[in-house]
């Protein structure tokens, strides 16, 4: 998990560089990037080894 | 720098926004069983395949985590399409992903139902907010808390008719007929939702509100977008935290298994506290939206976030008393669930309503960031071998966020309405 996720969130600073840029569609980069980092985290988080993990996030996720 | 043609102030609001705010409530109350009824059929799934529960329930954790991370996606759309399209598009999604759950044979069956069902119902859900948000500029708090009221109340309505249908027929029956009917309620009701036209609505006159519509690299471009991301994040993972470490909290305290009597009924402190979890997290996003469109965004944050602070620090000293448990629990569920209806509102004041479907969407992720970070509490709780430091990380948090409502938030917004030329109201907050 560590390793995955490390990977994952290097991608944050390239992303604010992007961001911060002059170009064009940046809007759409932010909206598709957040959600696609989101849902790789979350993807991470959930089938990681340590045994509390998967129970206790889910348990962060029922209805509220 | 883009600039939008701000919005007339205008000399009255239509009669049309209570009906469009009542479509609203309808599909977020059709919309709301995908997620509030599906621990009824997890009994019968596994009745009839013997897989194991965690197995099963992946299917829900998949459905949170894809209504949640979706909606920045699901905020454009609206933003491009209008709130008709995309919530005619929801609901269809969230007929057929019970309709899939009715023929699957295989988890990756109900793991795919969930992916629709997530798809689906992060489209109604946050078109249904964006639209209470642009009908009621000047009772933003209220709109939306009762909006999404509707989605926490919602399965009060259909609950016991599912329960008995899977009861006397098969859980398969229940899924197919009350997802068509669902999709179908949503569906016609989505042929009614319309944006307001200009001059349709009139801004607040108590809460200080932008006259011009901010785009999402303009908003992402404020300090105060930040700040408010921080914010939400630091409560919603607060009270995650909390829920996620009640049950533990209950059992050390010794009050887990205590029968409340209330006369006419009894119950064990933890279940009923955590049935008043609901219960009072319905209560309070329109009470506290209402209170906000009275006083103000900042100053309702900074008492609902203290009142959560200070409720949950009570409830690790006075917990082993159960009827402190249970009431103690009960007021920090309430100052919890405002949350999803004040920083709607207050991101809608600051920037404007035209592109806040992808505004508040990015915004909105801040309750996948809470998630991710609750699994941190029981590391934590691990590290020092006590629940009280969790619940002091969880105070420190609502605590903070309470300090910045006021001391950062509050300023920065004056500077910021200030900068776009937005007078002050005449009651001014």
């Amino acid at each position: 998990m560590n390793i995955a996720a490390a990977l994952a969130l290097q991608s944050i600073p390239f992303a604010l560089l992007f961001l911060m840029s002059g170009a064009s569609n940046r809007d759409i980069f932010c909206i598709g990037y957040a959600a696609a980092l989101g849902l790789i985290l979350s993807l991470i988080a959930f089938v990681d080894g340590h045994p509390a993990f998967p129970h206790v996030f889910a348990a962060a996720y029922t209805p509220r | 720098m883009e600039i939008t043609a701000a919005a007339p102030i205008a000399e009255r609001a239509s009669a049309n926004r209570w009906l469009q705010l009542g479509f609203g409530v309808a599909c977020m109350v059709a919309a709301a069983n995908i997620q509030y009824a599906w621990t009824l059929f997890v009994p019968e799934i596994q009745k009839t395949f013997g897989w194991d529960r965690a197995a099963i329930q992946v299917a829900f954790t998949i459905f949170v985590i894809v209504q949640t991370w979706l909606t920045p996606i699901e905020g454009y759309f609206i933003d491009k399409y209008g709130p008709s399209r995309v919530v005619l598009f929801g609901g269809l999604m969230t007929g057929l992903a019970w309709i899939i759950n009715s023929y699957a044979v295989s988890l990756t069956g109900f793991y795919l139902g969930a992916v629709v069902g997530g798809i689906g119902v992060g489209c109604v859900y946050a078109t249904c907010i964006n639209n209470a948000l642009k009908w009621f500029p000047d009772k933003r708090g209220l709109a939306v808390g009762l909006t999404a009221g509707g989605y926490g109340a919602g399965s009060a309505l259909t609950i016991l008719p599912i329960a008995n249908m899977i009861a006397s027929g098969s859980y398969q029956q229940a899924f197919f007929t009350f997802g068509l009917i669902q999709g179908a309620v949503i569906m016609f009701a989505a042929l009614f939702l319309r944006g307001p036209a200009k001059g349709e609505v009139t801004f607040s006159t108590k809460v200080l509100q932008s006259r011009r519509d901010y785009t999402l690299r303009e908003a992402l471009s404020q300090r105060v977008f930040w700040v408010m991301l921080l914010m939400f994040t630091c409560t919603v993972t607060g009270g995650l935290m909390a829920v996620a470490q009640l049950g533990v909290i209950a059992q050390d305290l010794g009050v887990k298994n205590f029968q409340v009597n209330l006369y006419f009924f009894a119950m064990a402190a933890l279940p009923f506290a955590l049935m008043l979890d609901r219960i009072m997290n319905g209560i309070s996003r329109p009470l506290f939206g209402w209170v906000s469109d009275r006083i103000g965004r900042e100053y309702t944050m900074f008492i609902a976030f203290s009142l959560e602070g200070i409720g949950i620090v009570a409830l690790g000293y006075f917990g082993s008393n159960p009827w402190a448990f249970v009431i103690l629990s009960g007021i920090v569920f309430l100052a919890w669930g405002e949350v999803y209806s004040l920083f709607s509102a207050t991101a809608a004041d600051t920037f404007g309503s035209k592109h806040i479907g992808k505004i508040y969407g990015v915004l909105y992720c801040a309750k996948g960031l809470a998630a991710l970070f609750v699994p941190v509490g029981n590391l934590i709780m691990q590290a020092t071998g006590t629940w009280a430091t969790v619940l002091y990380t969880v105070a420190g948090l609502d605590l903070l966020a309470a300090f910045l409502a006021v001391m950062v938030l509050r300023p920065m917004l004056v500077r910021h309405h200030a900068a776009n030329g937005s007078t002050m109201p005449a009651a001014s907050h």
